[in-house]
C-alpha cells in the first residue's frame, strides 16, 4: 500500500514548465538588481530584548529631559510630509526643521537653556521659535549657526556649509570667527583645509574668480559671502525681487559680464533703497567696479556700504576694501587714514597686515 | 521566455560555470538556473505535496544561491548544496503553513485544500498522513523515499548526520505504516 502510494507520487508530473521557469527567473533578476536588505535572521528573543532595551532607554531619556526642562516636553517628533518628501523634525519648543530628501539632522540636546542639532548632510530649512533664554545652535562640520529666533536654511555639502537667512538674524561661527547674517543674506564656508580663524576670507570677485585679499596666506580656503539664493519655497516670494537682482549680478559676474553685474546691482540699489541687502549689494558693486578698474566708483560703493553700518565680517571687509580701493585710486593719504581706522576697529582683524602696508606706504 | 545564454557558457563544465557564478557573472547565473530550476521545483513539489508555492520556492532558493555562492568550497557539491538550501526553504514554508492552518482552525475556517479525484486519492492520503509525521522526519523520508536521493545526499540536504537521517527516515516509515494499519 505504502509502496504504491510512493510510486504514484513519483509518477506525478512536476507542474514546472518553461513559462514558470522564465517567470521565476525574471523575478529573481529583478530582486538581484534591487539593493540588498540586511538578512532578517535576528532571533525573536534578541529582537524582543532589543525592543525592551530601546523602550527602557526612551523612557529614561524622557524622564531625564523632563527633569532638565522642568516640566516642559522636550522630545522631538519626526514626520514625513508626503507632498514634498520632506522629513519634518518638530522640537518641543515649537521649532521646526524641514529636511529635504537626503538631509540628516540629529538632535544633540534639547534643554531649557540650550538646544543643539547636528546637521551632517543635505539641505534643512529651520524655523526656530523665539526664546531669548535658550541658546539654539546648529552644528555643521566645523561651522556653528547660533540662533535667537529666525527662519534660515543650512545646506551641508561634503566640503562646504551654506547658510541663508530668510527672517531674523543668525550668527555663524567657524573656529573663532563670527559672522552675523541678516534676513536675505547668505554665506558659504568651505570646510576643508585650514581653520577659519587663521585665514583671511576671500570674497568672490567678478569674472576672474576669487581673488586673494592682501595679507592672506596663500593656502587659505576661501569663504564666499553672497546674497541668499532664491529658495524653492513660496514664502520667499516676498523677497524675491532684490534676490533676483543679486542672482542676476552673480550670474553675470560668473560669466565675466561685469557691466551686466554692475547694471543689476545699481537697479537693485535704485529700486530697493531700504532693503536689508543693500549693504551687501553696495559691497558686491564695489568689488565689481574694482574688477572693472573703476576705482573711484569702487571707492564710492565701499563707502556707501560702510555708511550703512553692516555688522560682522561684511563691515570689516568693506572697510578694508574701501581703504584698498582708495589706494588704487591714487589717494594714498585717504587709504592710510582708512587703514588706521580699520586697525583701531579691528586690531586683530584678518586684513591687519594689508592695512599696515597701506599705512607704511606700500602698495 | 528564458534569456538566451551564449554558447560558450552553455558548454562550460559545472566547475567553470560555478567559478564564473562566484565571480558575479549574470550569464553564469542564468545558465545555472537553467540547469537546476527544475530540480529545485521537483524537490519542492514532492516535499510540499502541491505546486502552490513552487515559483516562490524556486525564486527564494536561487536568491540564496546568488547570495551565498562565495561560501561554496567544493563545486562538485553544488547539487547537494542546492538541495540543502531548497530543503531549508521548504522547512520554513511548511512551518508557515502549519501556523496558517492553526489559525484557520482557531478561527473555525476550514475549507477544502485540494481536489479529490479518484486517481489522486492515494497521493492525497499519503500527504495527509505525512502531515501528521513530525517535520524533522517527514522531510528526510520524502527526500529519500520519494525523491530517490541517497542516504548521504538526504542527510546533507536535511543538514543532519547520516545516522540521524536513517533514524528519522525509519521513524517516519514506522509512523506511516501505523497510520495505514489504523
Amino acid at each position: 500500500m505504502l509502496e504504491d502510494a510512493i510510486r504514484r507520487v513519483r509518477e506525478r508530473e512536476v507542474p514546472w514548465n518553461e513559462l514558470r521557469q522564465a517567470g521565476a527567473l525574471r523575478r529573481i533578476e529583478r530582486a538581484r538588481a534591487a539593493p540588498r536588505r540586511p538578512p532578517r535572521r535576528v532571533p525573536l528573543l534578541v529582537m524582543a530584548g532589543a525592543c525592551a532595551a530601546v523602550a527602557c532607554f526612551a523612557l529614561w531619556r524622557g524622564r531625564v529631559h523632563h527633569v532638565i526642562a522642568q516640566g516642559t516636553a522636550t522630545t522631538a517628533a519626526v514626520a514625513i510630509a508626503p507632498e514634498t518628501s520632506e522629513t519634518i523634525l518638530r522640537l518641543a519648543d515649537g521649532s521646526i526643521a524641514r529636511q529635504a530628501p537626503g538631509a540628516f539632522v540629529q538632535v544633540q540636546a534639547v534643554e531649557e537653556e540650550r538646544t543643539e542639532l547636528l546637521q551632517t548632510l543635505g539641505t534643512v530649512h529651520y524655523e526656530i521659535a523665539p526664546n531669548p533664554r535658550r541658546r539654539f545652535v546648529v552644528r555643521a562640520h566645523d561651522v556653528d549657526v547660533n540662533v535667537l529666533g529666525t527662519i534660515f536654511l543650512v545646506d551641508v555639502k561634503p566640503l562646504a556649509v551654506s547658510v541663508h537667512v530668510e527672517r531674523g538674524q543668525v550668527e555663524v561661527a567657524q573656529q573663532g570667527r563670527r559672522v552675523t547674517l541678516a534676513a536675505g543674506e547668505g554665506i558659504t564656508f568651505e570646510t576643508s583645509g585650514a581653520g577659519f580663524g587663521a585665514i583671511a576670507p576671500r570674497i568672490e570677485s567678478g569674472g576672474s574668480g576669487p581673488s586673494q585679499r592682501p595679507g592672506a596666506p596663500e593656502s587659505s580656503p576661501p569663504i564666499r559671502t553672497r546674497a541668499a539664493s532664491p529658495l524653492p519655497r513660496e514664502r520667499m516670494t516676498e523677497a524675491s525681487s532684490p534676490l533676483l537682482f543679486l542672482e542676476q549680478a552673480d550670474r553675470a559676474r560668473a560669466s565675466g559680464d561685469l557691466d551686466g553685474a554692475a547694471r543689476a546691482l545699481r537697479e537693485l540699489l535704485q529700486q530697493y533703497p531700504n532693503d536689508t541687502r543693500i549693504a551687501l549689494a553696495e559691497f558686491v558693486l564695489g568689488r565689481v567696479e574694482s574688477a572693472r578698474g573703476s576705482h573711484v566708483e569702487a571707492v564710492r560703493a565701499f563707502e556707501a556700504c560702510v555708511a550703512r553700518g553692516p555688522g560682522g565680517a561684511l563691515g570689516e571687509d568693506a572697510l578694508a576694501e574701501w581703504a584698498s580701493a582708495r589706494s588704487r585710486s591714487g589717494d594714498a593719504a585717504g587709504a592710510a587714514s582708512l587703514a588706521q581706522r580699520y586697525l583701531a576697529t579691528y586690531p586683530s582683524g584678518v586684513h591687519r597686515r594689508a592695512m599696515q602696508r597701506l599705512i607704511d606706504g606700500e602698495h | 521566455m528564458a534569456q538566451p545564454v551564449p554558447q560558450q557558457i552553455h558548454n562550460d563544465s559545472e566547475e567553470v560555470l560555478l567559478a564564473q557564478l562566484a565571480s558575479g557573472s549574470s550569464q553564469a547565473f542564468v545558465e545555472v538556473y537553467r540547469r537546476y530550476a527544475r530540480y529545485v521545483a521537483t524537490i519542492g513539489f514532492r516535499l510540499l505535496g502541491d505546486d502552490s508555492e513552487l515559483d516562490d520556492l524556486v525564486q527564494e532558493t536561487f536568491m540564496q544561491v546568488s547570495a551565498g555562492i562565495d561560501g561554496l568550497r567544493d563545486p562538485k557539491g553544488f547539487r547537494s548544496w542546492l538541495a540543502t538550501i531548497a530543503v531549508r526553504c521548504i522547512w520554513r514554508r511548511r512551518a508557515q503553513r502549519r501556523r496558517r492552518q492553526l489559525l484557520r482552525k482557531s478561527l473555525g475556517v476550514l475549507g477544502l485544500s485540494r481536489s479529490d479525484p479518484a486517481d489522486r486519492r492515494p497521493v492525497d492520503d499519503l500527504y495527509e498522513q505525512l502531515d501528521r509525521v513530525p517535520e524533522r522526519c517527514r522531510l528526510p523520508w520524502l527526500m529519500h523515499r520519494v525523491m530517490g536521493e541517497t542516504l548521504p545526499e538526504t542527510a546533507a540536504a536535511c543538514g543532519v548526520s547520516l545516522t540521524t537521517a536513517k533514524r528519522r527516515i525509519a521513524e517516519a516509515e514506522a509512523r506511516l505504516e501505523r497510520s495505514r494499519d489504523a
